[in-house]
């Protein structure tokens, strides 16, 4: 029985522990190798061999020595290598979010920013932007500070709005999540229009998507949120599996259907409304990355949660590295090359291939 | 003798004759409270028993497929109960409900593209022993490649393993459906409307599979079905729903007979014996332009 | 002077007299004038002023919402600012109305025009253009003796200011306008001609674009001496941001303590008070020039 029933498992019909550190592993190399090629390009000529260097004297602890490290150490130290990592968590973020969504939603036009919560912390930031607030709290930027908690706000309301006797009906969901959007995005529309246009314009700017590299604790913060609601995230991806098959065949498996989309919103709302504060809308990353890796790897969620998950950190990776170097000095909204990237492959996608996607 | 869900055993324990137990049974959706028709399912009380096939017919809108749900559990009762093995279906965990019921819904449109062994593969789902660090991977036993190699096998989509299912044919999907269900190592089957949606050569399959299921694997099956014919072939015993009540329940010569259809369906037809089989075979009259 | 000797003097050809009462704007439209209009609607900050300037005021019947200088301008109608409330404005019945090219919502112009109200435009392109522009809008508005007077007091505050400053070494600086993100001046806008004309280099000089986002990288990398901040009431950038800054520190404006704030309303608005913010520029970037009194913010 066991080499009959090995022909199917091995032709890679499912999903095999080998297949699975196999695509896994090479992903983490690819993502790696994508890393360290990006920390070689910016507005500035400073390369690999600056790298080596810097990372050796931070190793050494030369804080004390500060001063004396060159400016092109800490363009790489302070600017760069925040920034690049920064991208790839947002990214791997997105992805993710991304796949979930589609799955617990059952639909393939799903992404991060469907769910109400994105216009809840840019409305967050529009506010504090709006009121002048300061920059950091604590170590902590402010900015973010304020849209993680508008992002909240949207969270508790969607949830109030969407959910009816313990439940939480997946239209009521997306009804809740539309309004929600459409409101909280009048509200900012209007801040805007009442700022003075120079300060309206910094606004639009945020809003469009932009990575700053940030501060080592608040990036050490967003790492440890990152990772932890991933981790998470990868628990349910045998859920996520079944789920598609539909929300009573799913319950009929044993599935407590309840209790996992509660969870499935919460965590996703909560990563997003993380991201979106940091790095404003960038668009594209959440809903193509997933249709890309599917198409390549297939739907178990198992393999497609965190394979998705690495191929959108490279992703925006690479995307924001173009975006700060194709006009440097200057650079352009990363949301820029994610759309004109991904909205071809969409359309290949859409048009060659949507027999393979849906 | 305290019958025992499913558990570490994985056995069904309780040896009742009635597989599914319906007491006072009351159900209605939310939805339709004070409006028109009280209950959607209206004190039904009768029982399945073990091995037997049951069909469950009537005109839409009587309530068959809610009674299906509310039978496997997907469906709060409203009053009443339903009993699995003799206990009540609210002392049951999901978990041990999924082990022992397989439900085929009507159809699957899937979302996403799955191969048909990893759709049968979901089927073990509810076997799996949760490790709350990992995420499943590789944690497919040889018993679970097993189950769902024989379910694969029996329903005949064993060559169509590595295929997509939604490259294929409703007849197909329908049977990897079952497969799914199979691979649940269910002691109960219970089908809605299985042959809807499908070709005659499609129909004559699956049925044929769920007779010869039932007697390989000693199910127990429920199948809700609008086509009367099917369910006289096929069934040990029709259950007559007409607006959520029970209006007759037994064997199809008793049940599907011309005055008792009147009766549900408002309406004469023919009946008459299958050339075969002998059973009731219903057609419709040749009068029947109404002005 | 006449206006010929003017002209000459400045190098700057005339655009704005064809005939007596003729006018070109600087879209290309031509308009006539009777008789000096009595009741004119300003939609920028900077043309109010200049008609305060020159002592039109009186004749002003209504300004944008940001028009706040001077204290006069508090009390005349609002009319809104780039999207201005076309009822309200056309209830003050002007007889001309001055606008912005920038800022100015496209159809608005068209809407005036269907509406037989005289609209005169001005681009600000570059610093001699606003005076230009204040003497243009003196003849409009039948004060040309006063115009004539605050420009050439004007053009020669601007004069002194560069010969204060000539022959020392331009001064690197960066102008940040917004923090998140940097956004900074170009070549192309306003503000980066008046920080040549302060006596400094721009670090952003190599941007094509008049306000691009500029690469925290490159600003490392140029370096820049002194750091000025934009600061307002209604916007600007706020005191902790600009704390922010100080983290870099071995940039050589921080590490000299050169951060400072420059009021934005001065160097943003292209009227009278642009010698002031080129002043203030000038006295940020070359402390030790010999100035005449310190202005205030």
């Amino acid at each position: 029985m066991a080499d009959v029933v090995s022909s199917w498992a091995q032709a890679g019909a499912v999903l095999t522990v080998h297949r699975w550190l196999m695509v896994i592993g090479g992903l983490l190399l690819a993502s790696a190798a994508v890393l360290v090629l990006c920390l070689q390009f910016g507005a500035t000529s400073v390369g690999t061999g600056t790298v080596a260097t810097a990372i050796a004297r931070m190793l050494r602890g030369d804080e004390a020595g500060s001063a004396a490290l060159e400016t092109s150490e800490i363009i790489m130290v302070q600017i760069r290598f925040p920034r690049v990592l920064m991208g790839f968590l947002v990214g791997a973020s997105l992805a993710a979010v991304g796949v979930t969504l589609q799955a617990l939603l059952r639909n393939p036009l799903a992404d991060p920013y469907v769910l109400g919560v994105s216009s809840g912390a840019a409305l967050g930031v529009s506010v504090a932007i709006l009121f002048g607030v300061g920059s950091t709290f604590m170590l902590l930027p402010i900015l973010p500070i304020f849209g993680f908690v508008g992002g909240l706000l949207a969270l508790l309301l969607i949830y109030r709005l969407a959910q009816s006797k313990g439940r939480l009906p997946i239209h009521s969901l997306l009804l809740a999540g539309v309004i929600l959007n459409a409101i909280l995005t009048a509200f900012i529309m209007f801040i805007t229009s009442i700022m003075e246009p120079n300060r309206s314009a910094g606004l639009m700017a945020w809003l469009m998507g932009s990575l700053t590299a940030p501060g080592y604790p608040a990036l050490g913060v967003f790492l440890l949120y990152v990772v932890l609601v991933l981790v998470v995230l990868m628990q349910k991806a045998q859920s996520l599996n079944v789920l598609t098959l539909g929300e009573e065949t799913a319950r009929s498996l044993g599935v407590e259907i309840d209790g996992v989309k509660k969870q499935l919103f919460f965590l996703t709302a909560l990563l997003t409304g993380a991201i979106v504060s940091v790095s404003g809308m960038i668009g594209f990353v959440g809903m193509v990355v997933p249709h890309a890796v599917r198409l390549l790897i297939g739907s178990d969620h198992r393999l497609l949660l965190p394979a998705s998950a690495l191929v959108g950190g490279m992703f925006l990776t690479v995307a924001d590295t173009i975006a700060r170097t194709i006009m440097a000095p200057a650079e352009i909204p990363v949301g820029i090359v994610t759309a004109l990237a991904g909205g071809p492959f969409f359309l290949y996608l859409l048009l060659w291939r949507k027999d393979r996607m849906l | 003798m305290t019958p025992v869900p499913i558990g570490a055993t994985g056995s069904w324990v309780s040896v009742e004759s009635s597989a599914i137990e319906a007491v006072g049974l009351s159900f209605r959706y939310r939805t339709t409270e004070g409006r028109g028709r009280m209950w959607t399912l209206d004190d039904l009380s009768f029982q399945v028993d073990t091995g037997e096939i049951l069909g469950i017919v009537g005109p839409n809108g009587s309530g068959k497929s809610s009674l299906l749900k509310v039978l496997s559990g997907l469906l709060p009762v409203g009053k009443g109960d339903v009993r699995l093995g003799g206990l009540s279906l609210g002392k049951w965990s999901r978990t041990d409900v999924a082990r022992v019921v397989a439900v085929v819904p009507q159809e699957y449109a899937q979302v996403f593209p799955f191969s048909v062994a990893e759709t049968v593969l979901m089927g073990r789902f509810p076997h799996r022993t949760a490790r709350w660090w990992s995420m499943g991977i590789g944690e497919e036993t040889a018993n679970d490649f097993a189950h769902v190699h024989q379910a694969m096998a029996d329903t005949d989509v064993l060559s169509l393993a590595d295929r997509l299912v939604s490259d294929l044919s409703g007849g197909e999907r329908q049977r990897v459906m079952i497969a799914r269900a199979l691979a649940q190592e269910p002691k109960i089957l219970l089908l809605d409307e299985p042959t809807a949606f499908l070709d005659i050569n499609h129909q004559i399959d699956i049925c044929s599979l769920v007779a010869r299921l039932r007697a390989e694997r000693r199910l127990t099956v429920v199948l809700v079905s609008h086509d009367l014919n099917v369910a006289s072939q096929y069934c040990d015993r029709v259950l007559m729903l007409k607006e959520g009540g029970l209006c007759r329940i037994g064997s199809p010569e008793e049940t599907i007979r011309p005055d008792v259809l009147r009766m549900v369906y408002g309406c004469d037809v023919v009946v008459d014996a299958h050339p075969q089989t002998g059973r009731p075979r219903v057609t419709m009259p040749m009068d029947t332009v109404r002005n | 002077m006449t206006r010929r000797q003017q002209g000459i003097l400045t190098g700057m050809p005339f655009m704005a007299n064809v005939s007596a009462r003729a006018y070109v704007d600087d879209a290309g439209r031509r308009m006539y004038f009777a008789k000096p209009p009595a009741r004119i609607v300003s939609l920028a900050p900077s043309i109010t002023e200049m008609l305060f300037a020159m002592e039109a005021g009186a004749q002003l019947v209504g300004v944008t919402d940001f028009c706040d200088y001077p204290p006069e301008a508090l009390t005349k109608p609002k009319v809104g600012y780039s999207n201005p409330n076309l009822e309200t404005l056309v209830a003050l019945q002007p007889d001309l109305v001055v606008a912005p090219h920038d800022f100015l919502k496209p159809d608005v112009i068209v809407k005036l025009e269907q509406l037989k109200i005289p609209v005169f435009i001005l681009a600000d392109k570059n610093v001699e253009g606003i005076f230009v522009h204040i003497q243009t809008l003196g003849r409009i508005v039948g004060r040309s003796a006063k115009a004539d007077t605050v420009a050439m007091q004007l053009r020669q505050q601007v004069a002194a200011i560069q010969q204060r400053i000539q022959g020392m070494a331009p001064v690197r600086m960066l102008y940040v306008l917004n923090s998140q993100p940097l956004i900074t001046v170009g070549p192309g806008s306003f503000i980066d001609q008046l920080i040549r004309m302060a006596g400094g280099v721009n670090v952003a000089a190599k941007t094509v674009t008049p306000y691009p986002r500029f690469s925290m990288e490159s600003v490392l990398l140029e370096d820049p001496e002194v750091l000025v901040f934009p600061v307002g009431k209604a916007e600007g950038i706020s005191e902790s941001e600009q704390q922010a800054w100080r983290q870099w520190s071995t940039m050589t404006a921080v590490k000299r303590g050169r951060l400072h704030q420059i009021s934005a309303d001065w160097l943003n608005r292209p009227g009278p008070r642009i010698a002031q913010g080129l002043d203030s520029l000038a006295q940020i970037l070359h402390p030790d020039s010999t100035s005449g009194s310190r202005t205030e913010r």
